[in-house]
């Protein structure tokens, strides 16, 4: 007896504390890391800012002028807002996509639902910078789209859609739709037919049954759905700037630019943090749901 | 046939799936008021049956007809039918007064009417105190309960129960038929239920329809199905038997283990089953002086609490099944001997299985 108490809080530990440590280490202590460093100030040597604790008159040397600096250029508010209207666009076209894939795939022969769930997996298992450049290959002027239209005599010139918001639309969409619609299935699948039959006999019609029954108990998938799609795609950096013109302002391109192009580390990490500041939200409404939903569930 | 008796009749009606019948050629009429059980094992047609009538199953062949009006058509949402569900299907994400609103507001009833009849409701169901709860805070008793103000909120001209027991434990299932027979009584409703449970067809229903692959195999009220059994089939379902097979000597007389006993309508000369219940054999200590009572021997005794089961073996017949009331000293001791008899109407005549 007193063996098996002495024993299990050491197994609970050991569950617990593996990923802690992961997360100490590998999260929490780079993020500390980079806070420090949107905190310095910038400098030419290596790494290219100054340390907290300088040999000269000042004792302490961190400074909010990185953030400040975020503020006085407006390409920096125009990159987040930008950011969060092409990820919030794409999110709901996303949702419009894969709410009717989830829904037939929850709806199909059990049999087939794991062939249907797999089809939908089964890109992912190619590199992602690889289906990138495949649709470079599809949306350009010399493009597989562009040289049908052309050949069946519907267009005279190319269409330009490689290198417009309208690629990065179709490569962030086609990217995390798979997002959108595992966790859409998982909550549709769960809805009991006999809730929508209930439902029909009490007098509701198709569409009231999908408005009353099949949306709100499929609320906590949707919303899961659209913050494992939203959160990313504001940081996106692969898709608009490969598929994505000059003039794509995503604030993932500009935290690249900040810290390759202009080696302004303290400033792309003001970037980061205010990024990950501005993803605070959403998650925390996330979380909320997510908690609310399993309280539901028992 | 007065148009009270037809309100609810089914003719021909007829399903199958892939090409396996699991309604076949049902014709059936229940009369306004009538409460009737659909009764039968799973897998008989029943339940396939009961979604015909709410418009959840598709109909291949026939009729059904509901107060002068041919329901074959209509999608379920259209229907003057409403269903309770074997699992209840009270939805989740809604409080139980928006439960049971919910088909009030596909009426377009106005709120306030709604809020009237959802408290009207939820009274007659005793459920008012937890009218803000949700689902999964009840227990399965008060779950049925608003399953069945919700399915009685619209005022259906047909209500539909599809084992409505089946998820409860023994001890509510008792007290929740008699609540629940009380209620359909008091409104008079028209209600067909199905159910794979013998006692509670019995206890609920004005008249039982006996169900078998598909086929309505008898129809009546529970006493005449109990004790008037058309069948082996039905004979067994509907309670303990004892199916003896001998010739008949004469319409009363059929001989079993050499001797002649009574029994009523059967075909002289021609090899008959009667189904006799356990209750209705009499049981003699000594040989009756009529002299054609079966001698047996008792082979156990199974203490059930109110009675007793013998197990009587006699000569030539399978081991009979005989129910005694009574003291332990009014008992026969295992391997006594007794003699069986029983009256003319308790040996019924069945027909062959089809």
């Amino acid at each position: 007896m007193k063996g098996g108490d002495a024993t299990r809080p050491w197994g609970r530990w050991l569950v617990i504390g593996i990923p802690l440590v992961w997360l100490t280490l590998f999260f929490l202590l780079p993020f500390g890391i980079v806070l420090k460093i949107s905190l310095s100030q910038g400098a030419l040597a290596i790494p290219p800012f100054q340390p907290w604790f300088g040999m000269e008159d000042q004792w302490l040397n961190a400074t909010l002028a990185n953030f400040r600096f975020l503020l006085t250029d407006n390409l920096y508010a125009a990159a987040y807002l930008n950011s969060l209207k092409i990820a919030a666009v794409a999110t709901f076209a996303c949702l419009l996509m894969g709410f009717p894939l989830a829904l037939g795939i929850a709806r199909a022969a059990p049999r087939w639902q794991a062939v249907l769930l797999l089809l939908v997996i089964v890109p992912s298992w190619t590199s992602f910078l690889i289906r990138v450049y495949a649709w470079m290959g599809i949306l350009g002027n010399t493009g597989v789209i562009n040289t049908l239209l052309l050949w069946l005599g519907l267009i005279d010139q190319p269409v330009v859609m490689l290198r417009t918001d309208f690629a990065v639309y179709v490569g962030i969409v086609y990217a995390y739709l798979p997002f959108m619609v595992l966790p859409l299935y998982a909550t549709l699948v769960r809805i009991e037919p006999a809730l929508l039959e209930a439902a029909a006999d009490l007098g509701a019609g198709p569409a009231t049954v999908f408005l009353r029954i099949v949306l709100p108990l499929a609320a906590g998938g949707i919303l899961a759905g659209c913050m494992l799609v939203f959160i990313p795609a504001i940081g996106e950096f692969v898709i608009p700037e490969l598929l994505g013109g000059a003039d794509t302002l995503m604030i993932g391109k500009v935290l690249w630019q900040e810290f390759f192009n202009n080696r302004a580390w303290p400033l792309a990490s003001a970037v980061a943090v205010v990024l990950l500041g501005l993803l605070l939200a959403p998650l925390w409404l996330f979380h909320h749901q997510q908690a609310r939903s399993m309280a539901l569930h028992r | 046939m007065s148009a009270d008796e037809g309100f609810l009749s089914l003719r021909a009606l007829a399903r199958s799936f892939d090409g396996v019948g699991a309604v076949a050629h049902v014709d059936l009429d229940v009369a306004r008021s009538e409460v009737f059980a659909l009764l039968g094992p799973s897998g008989c047609g029943k339940s396939t049956l009961l979604r015909m009538l709410a418009g959840l199953e598709r109909i291949d062949a026939g009729s059904i007809r509901l107060d002068g009006e041919v329901l074959n058509d209509q999608p379920a949402h259209k229907r003057p039918v409403n269903m309770m569900f074997q699992a209840y299907a009270l939805f989740p994400h809604l409080s139980v007064a928006d439960n049971v609103a919910f088909g009030l507001r596909q009426m377009g009833m106005n709120a306030t009417r709604i809020r009237a009849r959802v408290e009207e409701m939820l009274e007659l169901v005793r459920m008012s105190d937890h009218a803000a709860r949700r689902p999964h805070q009840l227990s399965g008793g008060q779950q049925q309960r608003v399953a069945l103000a919700r399915s009685l909120a619209r005022e259906p001209k047909l209500l539909l129960l599809d084992e409505p027991m089946a998820a409860l434990d023994r001890q509510l299932r008792v007290q929740m038929q008699r609540e629940l027979r009380e209620i359909l009584r008091s409104i008079q409703i028209t209600c067909v239920l199905v159910t794979h449970d013998r006692d509670e067809a019995m206890t609920m229903a004005d008249r039982i329809g006996l169900m078998q692959a598909g086929r309505l195999v008898q129809v009546g009220p529970p006493e005449e199905v109990y004790d008037r059994p058309r069948t082996r089939f039905a004979a067994a379902f509907l309670g303990q038997v004892n199916l003896l097979e001998g010739v008949a000597e004469s319409a009363e007389r059929i001989r079993l283990a050499g001797r002649l006993l009574p029994t009523r309508g059967a075909v002289p000369g021609v090899l008959t089953t009667v189904a006799v219940r356990p209750e209705a054999i009499e049981l003699h200590l000594s040989a009756p002086a009529h002299g054609q009572a079966l001698e047996g021997t008792v082979r156990g005794a199974e203490y059930m609490g109110a009675h007793r089961v013998l197990e009587v073996a006699v000569a030539g017949l399978p081991q009979l099944a005989v129910i005694i009331a009574g003291s332990a000293q009014k008992t026969p001791p295992v391997g006594s001997a007794v003699w069986l008899d029983w009256w003319a109407d308790d040996a019924v005549v069945l027909e062959p299985d089809t």
